[in-house]
């Protein structure tokens, strides 16, 4: 609906309403006033009735004509009046027509009192009868008094009729006025709303449009004059995308045409550019005509010894032949050639239908050279790949060597341990076993003896003990010789003290001079057996091999270590002929020796010559 | 009465000293230890006046063990008896405070009575 069909039905409805108002309240108050009118009139016909009353007793009273016109003419006046009355409801017709029979018997019950013959006593001071006159009078009266009750009550019922009529009309006025606000209140808020709703979507579109959307259609939903003005704006936005659409190829075609000039330019530049290329370059680059003349040459073809090119001038001598078997051929030559005193690689790229040739140097002494030097060291590297894979095999061989000494050494330790078993079932067969059989022999000797001769059989018995003491001392030397039970029970330094003594003993031609410098706790337990091995190993050694009369055996504290020293003064051997004898050869002593020192944690050493003695000499952190 | 602790690892020794011992007095007492740890035991419950003691225990060394019990109980009397008849042995069981030496190869049971003796009767 259009905005202004709104508005118009919106004052018709308006108009009407306070029209059929205006003519309510105006009905209104003339039915009020005629009320009014109504009310004043029954007032005045009880007031007249009244008077009627009076004029009527004064007649009755006093007959005088004069009394009776009056009567008659104020009648008359009432009867006008009561003539005038208007009922609206019934009751109040009810009362109208109470009146009006009142006043016709009033009348009728005046005339007839008027037109009753004078009485007897007229000329008494009396004008009637006084029985017709209490009767008339009476009469009269009901009338009189009928006529003022109906007149007053109409007269009340009016004046309420006219309270009720003065109600409804302001009543009227308050509707009216509550419906005018209400009116005015409702379509203030559905226009106001409506307008306001619409502005807001065509201003946000206005907005969106303004900001360079052009493909943006305001909401158009409206068939009023604010939807005619988005459609309006609609239609103007299209037209405007329309000729913007037309700027934009405008300006594309403009960008073109600039991108277009300056690939031109670019490419002039790089070509500009590129022929600078060849001026660039630092080696040779030439172009050399069929027949060998210059037909260009790079700064540096002019500048480089050997080369001294120049345009229009012949090609030097040792390049032509290659330019015209490049030229016949038809193909690419590359050539290694020497000049000024440098190598160049020289490439011919023959083309034939233009009539020249390209040439390009490269001077490639320094590469040549690296080549040499790479060369050169790849050989050492041979060289040495050769000399490390023999110092390899070497290694494998002695490897080898050593394992297989290994091998030898574990089967001569077996050997020697099967030895040492053997050697020590001799002596227990020997010793203690011999012994046992002797004690065996003796005593059954013994037994057969008893009962024959006592004596004998004591001293047979006797003869006994010292075979057992000799049986029990073997045993002891065996045991110590497998373990000495001294070292455990005393230490290392008595058990040394006692070895000492027992080898001289044993050895008679050999002095032993002992140099213990070594508290017994200063030992680790550990090392002592270690030592006493060596020891006892390297004692007999000197015994069996070197024919020694004087052994030096010390334990000392040397530098932070503990060293143990035998140095005899035989006649010692070839130490590199022994060591580098067949491990098989050797004895097992020094190997031995050796192994028992660096088990643990030691070292061991061995001097000697022929001639000179031989120390030998082990040590182990302190 | 007095009493005598043999110690010794082996069974056979201890009855030969014991049985010696018992032939020369017969009011002695004697008690025997095959063990180090036992002889202390032995000794912290009986106190006995006479030790013989060997070297080679099986948890413990005889000089370590003898020079222990006169720390701790001087008036006891430590014998030796060993197999080995070195002098290292014998000067190192002097070291640990023994009082005397004996050889179990050759002992001289007069003297072994008479150690006792002393003992008995100071």
């Amino acid at each position: 609906m259009k905005l202004r069909t709104q508005f118009f039905i919106t004052m018709l409805l308006f108009s009407i309403i306070l029209v059929v108002l205006a003519a309510s309240a105006i009905i209104t108050t003339q039915r009020v006033e005629k009320a009014a009118q109504q009310e004043r009139l029954a007032s005045k016909i009880a007031q007249e009735a009244s008077q009627l009353s009076y004029l009527s007793n004064d007649y009755l009273i006093y007959r005088e004509s004069q009394q009776l016109k009056r009567w008659q003419s104020r009648f008359n006046a009432f009867s006008a009046e009561v003539a005038g009355l208007r009922a609206d409801g019934p009751e109040q017709q009810a009362l109208v027509a109470n009146i009006q029979a009142n006043e016709k018997r009033l009348k009728e019950v005046f005339q007839s009192v008027a037109s009753a013959p004078e009485g007897p006593s007229r000329n008494q001071g009396a004008a009637f009868d006084p029985a017709l006159l209490q009767v008339s009078w009476s009469r009269m009266a009901v009338q009189n008094q009928g006529l003022v009750s109906d007149a007053s009550r109409l007269s009340r019922m009016l004046h309420q009729q006219m309270d009720q009529l003065t109600n409804t009309r302001s009543r009227l006025m308050y509707v009216m006025l509550g419906l005018f606000g209400v009116f005015l209140l409702a379509s203030y808020m559905l226009t106001y709303r409506r307008i306001l709703k619409s502005i807001v979507t065509l201003r946000a579109g206005t907005a969106v449009i303004g900001s360079g959307n052009l493909d943006f259609i305001i909401e158009e939903k409206k068939n009023d004059e604010i939807g005619d003005l988005s459609r309006a704006f609609n239609q103007m936005t299209i037209n405007l995308k329309a000729v913007t659409a037309s700027k934009a190829d405008l300006e594309r075609e403009v960008t073109e045409r600039k991108r277009a000039e300056e690939a031109s330019r670019e490419a002039l530049e790089r070509a500009v550019w590129l022929a600078r290329l060849p001026e660039e370059n630092p080696n040779p680059v030439l172009r050399v005509s069929a027949n060998g003349t210059i037909l260009y040459c790079n700064p540096a073809s002019a500048e480089i010894p050997g080369w001294g090119c120049e345009a229009g001038q012949p090609i030097q001598g040792s390049l032509l032949p290659l330019v015209e078997q490049a030229m016949t051929e038809v193909e690419e030559t590359t050539q290694e050639m020497e000049l000024g005193g440098r190598s160049y690689s020289v490439s011919m790229t023959p083309f034939p239908a233009e009539g020249y040739a390209n040439v390009y140097g490269l001077d490639i002494t320094e590469r040549k050279k690296a080549e040499e030097a790479l060369h050169q060291r790849t050989f050492e590297l041979q060289r040495l790949t050769e000399t490390l894979e023999q110092r390899v095999q070497a290694r494998t061989e002695e490897l080898a060597e050593v394992n297989k000494t290994l091998r030898e050494l574990s089967s001569r330790l077996l050997s020697a341990q099967e030895d040492e078993r053997k050697r020590i079932a001799g002596e227990l067969h020997d010793t203690i076993g011999s012994c046992l059989t002797g004690v065996k022999f003796m005593i059954q000797n013994a037994l057969q003896q008893i009962g024959k001769d006592s004596n004998v059989t004591k001293e047979s018995l006797s003869s006994v003990i010292p075979m057992i003491q000799e049986g029990i001392e073997e045993c002891r030397r065996m045991q110590q010789d497998l373990r000495p039970s001294i070292l455990d029970d005393l230490g290392l330094l008595p058990t040394l003290s006692w070895f000492c003594r027992r080898y001289q003993a044993i050895y008679t031609g050999v002095k032993v001079e002992l140099e213990q410098t070594f508290e017994e706790r200063d030992i680790p337990d550990s090392l002592k057996i270690v030592i006493y091995r060596i020891t006892q190993e390297g004692m007999n050694n000197i015994a069996k091999h070197s024919k020694a009369d004087v052994v030096h055996l010390s334990l000392r504290k040397m530098d932070g270590r503990i060293e143990l020293v035998f140095k005899d003064n035989g006649q010692g051997f070839d130490l590199k002929k022994v060591l580098g004898s067949e491990s098989t050869k050797r004895g097992l002593g020094l190997t031995s020796m050796r192994e028992r020192a660096e088990l643990s944690g030691g070292s061991f050493a061995i001097e000697s010559a022929e001639g000179k003695g031989t120390t030998v000499r082990a040590s182990w952190p302190f | 009465m007095l009493t005598v602790l043999v110690v010794d690892d082996v069974q056979v020794y201890r009855e030969i000293i014991k049985t010696e011992i018992l032939q020369r007095f017969q009011s002695l007492r004697v008690e025997e230890a095959p063990t180090g740890q036992i002889a202390l035991e032995k000794i912290n419950d009986l106190c006995p006046q006479v030790v013989f003691m060997d070297i080679g225990l099986p948890d413990e060394n005889g000089l370590s063990l003898t020079q222990r019990i006169k720390t701790e109980h001087p008036g006891i009397h430590v014998a030796i008896v060993t197999g080995h008849d070195l002098e290292e042995y014998r000067q190192a069981a002097f070291q640990y405070g023994a009082d005397r030496f004996f050889i179990k190869d050759s002992l001289n049971w007069d003297e072994v009575a008479a150690f006792i003796d002393s003992v008995d009767k100071p």
